[in-house]
């Protein structure tokens, strides 16, 4: 607090146009988090943080992808908190909706597109991120590198073994 | 099957009741408006001070001037005290067993700057905590 301090409405803060990102925001929260209800709270938090941070701000990057810096490390953090490693929280809801029905009907069903979207959810990490962020949200390698602060090559690598695994996984012979 | 189905995939397994709604936006606005009204509390709690006050006088107070910030949440007013001794623009002593505080020379100062018509919620004072 001090004496040169800016009066907040000659910043504008455009948190109208941070709030449109909020379905997509939650999406990349849930991919890491797995849990509805907490996604759902962290993502109120990021927008909070980024409602908070908007004045560091300096436009080098789109709003989105200074968005999805924040909302990356945020999770992140939660992961690695005291908190997420110590509480159990009853059961994950989210990888597996429908694990009461039918199970012997449930894996009839399940066809490809299931197994993929829940393969990829099973990844590491690491390599849930990359896929995610290149094949789901259509960021270029060198924009995913400065997302997560990691080297392009990093990135590259890292897509080229999580689809080798992929594939192990699925047991498919070809990618296009 | 080929990755490039995997927006389609995920949307159909992974997100199926992963929505974000309008009540969910509210709160976020809610939120926000909080730590703005933090901010005004502060000022309006600042105005109060000109002689010293126990954080249970000024509840009074803010609850007589039906001031929104602190309604069912009394609380947020001792996080702006010590907010505002952190700042030290008021100090706090302790009296007979309570807690009372007054302006500071810095916080007299700030308060007659505030003071002045154009006011408004200081940013800096909002995102240092």
């Amino acid at each position: 607090m001090n004496d040169a301090s800016l009066p907040i409405d000659s910043i504008h803060i455009p948190i109208d146009d941070m709030l449109l990102y909020g379905q997509d925001l939650l999406q990349l929260v849930y991919t890491y988090i797995k849990d509805q209800a907490l996604a759902q709270d962290l993502t109120q938090e990021i927008l909070v943080k980024c409602y908070e941070a908007y004045p560091t701000y300096k436009g080098k990057s789109t709003l989105k992808t200074w968005m999805w810096r924040i909302a990356i490390n945020h999770c992140k953090d939660y992961l690695k908190s005291w908190h997420n490693q110590n509480i159990q929280v009853a059961v994950d809801a989210g990888v597996d909706v429908q694990a009461s029905s039918n199970v012997e009907q449930q894996v009839i069903q399940q066809d490809e597109q299931e197994r993929l979207a829940k393969t990829v959810m099973q990844l590491p990490i690491i390599y849930r991120e990359v896929i995610y962020l290149f094949y789901f949200e259509d960021y270029t390698s060198k924009e995913i590198a400065g997302v997560l602060s990691i080297n392009e090559n990093t990135v590259k690598t890292r897509l080229r073994k999580a689809k080798q695994f992929l594939k192990v996984q699925l047991e498919v012979s070809e990618w296009s | 099957m080929e990755l490039k189905n995997l927006k389609q995939a995920m949307q159909k397994h992974t997100f199926q009741g992963v929505k974000f709604d309008e009540k969910k936006q509210q709160a976020v606005h809610t939120k926000i408006q909080q730590l703005v009204s933090v901010e005004e509390l502060k000022s309006t709690v600042l105005g109060l001070m000109q002689t010293e006050k126990s954080g249970f006088e000024l509840t009074k107070l803010l609850h007589m001037r039906s001031e929104q910030a602190i309604f069912q949440n009394e609380g947020v007013l001792y996080q702006c005290l010590h907010e505002l001794e952190a700042a030290e623009l008021i100090n706090g002593l302790w009296k007979n067993g309570e807690k009372v505080y007054f302006l500071s020379k810095k916080g007299q100062r700030e308060l007659a700057l505030m003071q002045r018509p154009s006011g408004g919620v200081k940013w800096n004072a909002l995102y240092s905590k």
